[in-house]
């Protein structure tokens, strides 16, 4: 079995995978990969399926050591990573590189974006719970031992990438080796201020109608108590009229609640499956990976959109993530000695 | 009495009865997720990625490259149709040994204050009490029950503590509540269980279901370690 090894921790590196939905009803957050998009590209530039689970870095990454020849794929925000052990090479993002047995990357502070997912040929093969790799930190299960790495871990990455890498661009004496294509990104946020598509929330109307005009018309602070959980956002707190007593129900990553105090909060990915807060708003899904690469310091604008169009978005994205596995040549769950050596398409 | 279907985002709908907690809906709550749920006799459970029942809602979770709100509503409404009757059977009665000791109960002595009642009337009461479990929710095992006799009823308390220990038996206004967790939380803690209820481990990892009958009773702290070894 291959190993990736931790030479040191970063800030907060999760193993994921799209979660455990399932479980919902059982109290259990879905929890998985915040920006699903950037893991899926990850996963499809190296032939996994998009549930095989990769890591999550948060905001300033880790140093790791490839103990075997791996073939692995970096996305999502830009983490300028580099080779640490001969020469410093810079890695790149967004397609497939081969990485020969002993080198290390280290992957620095995000220049863009607050997230990047790192993918392995054979996913990251830490055990299932309840279906999933995901580690959900706030029950202590999943992933590592429950937790986030710490420097020494060792990663076992799944029997997939054993067998030996047989792709026009390998060139096993070099440390690292890729190809020339590359595969559109997600539009990482740029400047202050990111836009987010929303649909209206079934309490939007219980705002008084000069707080309903706010919050189309401001921006939110993302405050520092922000994490995969959910985002606190701060601005002049958004009167509800209606304050009377809710009982718990469903909510979903996206949903924006408002608590008595006025102050929004955006839902993600480990959010628990229930609240009692009113829902004045639902961020659509093709901008949640936005969403999960946004950080604390940033604004978020919300504008409103249709049932339709998000729908539309959402296809899009999911035509984005076919047309990877078209440029890798990687057909999900593939042997990879059995892959095309040349890609089909050209880089966009 | 049937229910409001509205989509929640653009990958989920919520099915809403009411804002009245009471038995009636929380019978066709649980019928509704019964048929949603049975695998065996409708292909909805296949359709759908999640289906979360609450007090007087349900809310189901689809994949929106495989169906829209229109759809997913349409799916719902041939569900509601359906009368599946839900399996034969009193709902079961499930004890909870709790231990009132001062060391686990930290706002017992605020109850009792409130109400003017002796500590030991507040878990008498309470354990005379038949509960019966609304949902599950707030943390992964965590049931909330209705049951509670209303003179033990108390608010929330005003600052939440930041840790409330696994297993607390806790009072949330006209609720009661057990932490499956430890968690942050603001309801009053009286007792706490040495059971687990949650374990990640097992198919059905939650000791209670919504629809449960659950009745409290008092061990000692000599029993609650007890227990808690044999597990």
């Amino acid at each position: 079995m291959s190993i990736v090894r931790v030479i040191r921790a970063g800030l907060l590196t999760t193993v994921q995978d799209l979660g455990r939905p399932g479980f919902r009803q059982f109290g259990v957050p879905t929890g998985g990969a915040m920006d699903r998009f950037s893991h899926e590209l990850a996963n499809r530039l190296v032939g996994n399926l998009p549930t095989a689970a990769t890591l999550e870095m948060t905001l300033s990454g880790d140093e790791l050591e490839f103990l075997s020849p791996t073939l692995i794929a970096i996305t999502g925000g830009e983490f300028s990573p580099i080779t640490t052990n001969l020469e410093q090479l810079s890695v790149p993002q967004n397609k497939p590189v081969h990485v020969s047995a002993g080198t290390r990357i280290r992957f620095q502070t995000a220049q863009r974006g607050c997230r990047c997912y790192l993918a392995v040929a054979g996913g990251f093969s830490v055990p299932e719970i309840m279906g999933s790799r995901s580690t959900l930190l706030s029950s202590k299960l999943g992933g590592l031992r429950g937790r986030a790495l710490k420097t020494g871990d060792e990663l076992p990455v799944g029997d997939f990438n054993t067998a030996e890498p047989d792709v026009a661009f390998v060139n096993e004496r070099a440390a690292i080796s890729f190809p020339a294509w590359f595969v559109r990104p997600l539009a990482l946020p740029a400047g202050d201020v990111v836009t987010l598509r929303v649909l209206p929330g079934q309490h939007s109307s219980m705002m008084s109608a000069e707080s309903q005009l706010r919050f189309r018309d401001e921006s939110f602070l993302i405050t520092s108590q922000s994490d995969r959980m959910g985002y606190r956002l701060a601005a002049a707190p958004l009167i509800l009229e209606n304050t009377s007593d809710m009982l718990s129900e469903g909510t979903a990553m996206g949903t924006v609640q408002l608590p008595p105090d006025g102050r929004p909060i955006l839902l993600m990915a480990d959010s628990a499956p229930t609240g009692g807060y009113r829902r004045i708003a639902h961020v659509i899904s093709a901008d949640l990976p936005l969403a999960a690469q946004a950080r604390p310091g940033q604004f978020l604008r919300f504008v409103e959109t249709t049932m339709e169009e998000a729908r539309t978005l959402f296809q899009k994205q999911r035509a984005d993530l076919d047309h990877a596995i078209t440029m890798s040549g990687l057909m999900p769950g593939v042997r990879i000695s059995e892959r095309m050596t040349e890609p089909k398409g050209s880089a966009p | 009495m049937m229910p409001s279907i509205r989509p929640l985002g653009d990958s989920a709908v919520i099915i809403h009865w009411s804002n009245a907690d009471d038995a009636e809906i929380s019978r066709s709550v649980r019928q509704l997720t019964h048929v949603l749920n049975a695998c065996g006799t409708s292909d909805f459970a296949a359709r759908f990625t999640a289906v979360v029942p609450a007090f007087t809602s349900i809310t189901v979770h689809f994949c929106l490259s495989r169906m829209s709100f229109q759809e997913a509503a349409r799916l719902i409404e041939q569900a509601l149709s359906r009368t599946e009757a839900l399996p034969a059977g009193a709902p079961a009665i499930i004890e909870i040994p709790v231990c009132f000791d001062e060391l686990f109960a930290p706002d017992l002595a605020d109850v009792a204050g409130r109400h003017q009642l002796e500590w030991d009337d507040v878990i008498r009461r309470f354990c005379d009490a038949e509960f019966s479990v609304r949902m599950i929710g707030f943390s992964p095992g965590f049931p909330y029950l209705s049951g509670l006799p209303t003179e033990l009823a108390t608010p929330r308390r005003s600052s939440p503590r930041l840790k409330v220990p696994r297993g607390s038996v806790a009072i949330g206004g006209t609720q009661a509540g057990i932490y499956s967790q430890e968690t942050p939380g603001g309801w009053n803690v009286i007792g706490r269980t040495p059971l687990s209820l949650f374990r990640a481990e097992l198919t059905r990892p939650c000791l209670l279901t919504a629809g449960d009958q659950v009745r409290f009773v008092p061990i000692s702290v000599d029993e609650f370690h007890r227990w808690q070894d044999e597990q």
